[in-house]
């Protein structure tokens, strides 16, 4: 700010640094502007008549009027909460006088928005794809950040010194943010999702009377200056000199933003390793292999009848997040049947007979999945997980014929993968039953 | 910047706001009139900075006691905003001083006054 040439401008000075402080409807700054410089004028006035020059003058009116700092804080608790004058006031005060014509960093700009994006997209991933507890726990935190990425922008908007040196923390944490959402797996969709997301954050912030809209274009209609307000500044006003108040922030305030943002962007990383209860485990299922065999009179393996049953004693609850509680990733089944090598050369591979049914064998209802090889190796998909009843034991059958000469036949190997968050193995032989354990590699089936 | 002037008794939100509506009750003042007046009336035992009058009017403004209007006084002085109590403000004035008389009653009580 250029210094006031004349004490008239200092008396002006004073008032815009008081209103540049606080927190209070827009519409009533030129008013407030008015009345002060007013009351200022008139004690200057009268100091003069009391015969101090120009200066003592102003320095005796600004001396009477108070402290900027503490008449900013009565200006916007006359208008909010104490809560709020002592937050939000504080970091977001009402938009600066629009004659003077500040500038911000479009750069700033541009990572105020990056952040704003990212953390939308989290918010926006936890809330569709995440299991309760963890989306809970990604939706905390995405909040934090998003609060405290808004509550820069806003300050941004008007044009608040103290938004230029957030931006430098939001930089690094965006890198984060970049990395977490790569590594969660965001699709496409969801990315148009954020963007939709930001432009009602925008919508928001425009029905609230955000100073992101600032006193721009006035007499506009509302939504040409909502239009306008989504343009960077440096592009009206072609510059890139940046002109920005220092408005003092308590230490512990920008501290706990800043909290609020580093915090809130690790609480996502805490969700995705974090177990969640709501979710079963190996130890919520049993998964039982039989495997009974026919031989001829010479003792040859002639058919292989392979039985796998599964049960829930408890389900997930929204396995595929809250956005979606009814529908998305599925279970899987794999069976491995494979032949002997009886000389060491050839080998005897089993043939599948009849195709492979399923069933739930507590209501009689039946079960569908992909097709089954006809020997070897075999990964199948079933319904929906959401499908599957707590308590109710689903069956597939398989028969398997051999061609004459073999002697015995290798183990069974039969796997079930629930969601991709775990798996159980099972291997049994001809006459055996045996119950699935949990195995840390997943699709790694067979001997 | 200078140092804060304040001098006198410490007043509360509701107790300014209250010295304000009695001003007012008198007759309609601005500000800086206010001000003085109040500094006159109490014999300069209550000398607040001066800036303070206003988020206090825009308070009272706001909660409907007191109406506010610009008076344009010529001569190149900037114009002036008076303000006059509101039938609300009429009654909260009234109330007040009964709080107000119950309380010193009540003071006076345990002060021995």
């Amino acid at each position: 700010m250029s210094e006031p040439v004349n004490a008239q401008g200092r008396l002006a000075a004073h008032v815009e640094s008081i209103l540049n402080g606080a927190a209070f409807r827009k519409r009533d700054r030129d008013d407030l502007a008015e009345e002060l410089y007013g009351h200022l004028w008139q004690r200057w006035q009268d100091a003069l008549a009391a015969g101090l020059d120009e200066d003592a003058a102003a320095d005796q009116a600004i001396r009477s009027f108070g402290q900027p700092a503490r008449l900013s804080r009565d200006v916007t608790l006359a208008y909010h909460s104490r809560v709020y004058a002592s937050t939000i006031g504080v970091l977001v005060p009402t938009v600066v006088n629009a004659k003077a014509k500040p500038r911000a960093y479009f750069v700033v700009w541009l990572v105020h928005m990056a952040a704003l994006f990212a953390v939308t997209g989290l918010l926006i991933r936890a809330v569709t794809e995440w299991t309760p507890v963890r989306a809970g726990i990604g939706i905390a935190g995405g909040l934090l950040a998003y609060l405290a990425v808004i509550a820069a922008f806003a300050a941004y908007g008007a044009r608040q010194r103290w938004a230029l040196g957030f931006a430098r923390l939001e930089l690094p944490l965006l890198f984060w943010w970049g990395a977490l959402l790569a590594w969660s797996g965001m699709p496409a969709e969801q990315l148009e999702a954020s963007a939709v997301g930001i432009v009602g954050a925008f919508l928001v912030m425009a029905v609230a009377q955000s100073p992101l809209r600032a006193d721009e274009y006035p007499g506009r209609p509302a939504p040409v200056r909502l239009a306008l307000s989504f343009v960077p500044r440096d592009w009206r006003l072609r510059s890139l000199s940046a002109w920005m108040y220092d408005r003092p922030i308590p230490r512990r305030l920008l501290v706990g933003l800043s909290g609020m943002l580093i915090v809130g962007s690790a609480l996502p990383l805490v969700a995705l390793n974090v177990a969640d209860p709501t979710q079963i485990g190996p130890a919520d299922m049993r998964v039982q292999l039989s495997v009974t065999c026919t031989q001829s009179a010479s003792g040859d393996v002639r058919t292989v009848d392979i039985t796998a049953s599964f049960l829930f004693h408890r389900t997930d609850m929204w396995p595929n997040g809250l956005a979606r509680p009814g529908g998305g990733a599925t279970d899987h089944i794999a069976l491995a049947v494979e032949g002997a090598r009886p000389n060491g050369i050839s080998m005897i591979a089993p043939q599948l007979t009849q195709a492979a049914t399923g069933r739930d064998t507590t209501d009689g209802s039946p079960l569908t999945f992909g097709s089954t090889g006809q020997d070897g190796r075999s990964v199948m998909a079933l319904p929906d997980s959401a499908s599957f009843k707590a308590g109710h034991q689903y069956e597939v059958v398989w028969r398997y014929a051999v061609a004459p000469g073999l002697r015995d036949i290798t183990p069974i190997t039969f796997g079930y993968d629930h969601l991709e968050r775990f798996y159980l193995q099972a291997k049994a032989s001809c006459g055996e039953t045996s119950t699935a354990q949990p195995v840390s590699q997943l699709y790694v089936v067979g001997p | 910047m200078s140092e804060e002037r304040e001098s006198g008794p410490q007043l509360s939100r509701g107790e300014f706001g209250l010295l304000i509506l009695a001003l007012l009750g008198r007759r309609e003042m601005y500000g800086y009139e206010i001000v003085a007046e109040l500094r006159r009336a109490s014999e300069g035992a209550i000398d607040l900075p001066e800036g303070t009058v206003y988020p206090a009017l825009r308070r009272l403004e706001r909660d409907g006691l007191v109406g506010g209007h610009w008076v344009d006084v010529g001569s190149g002085a900037p114009r002036r905003r008076y303000y006059k109590l509101t039938l609300d403000g009429e009654r909260a004035l009234a109330g007040g001083r009964v709080d107000w008389l119950r309380f010193k009653a009540a003071a006076d009580a345990v002060l021995g006054g």
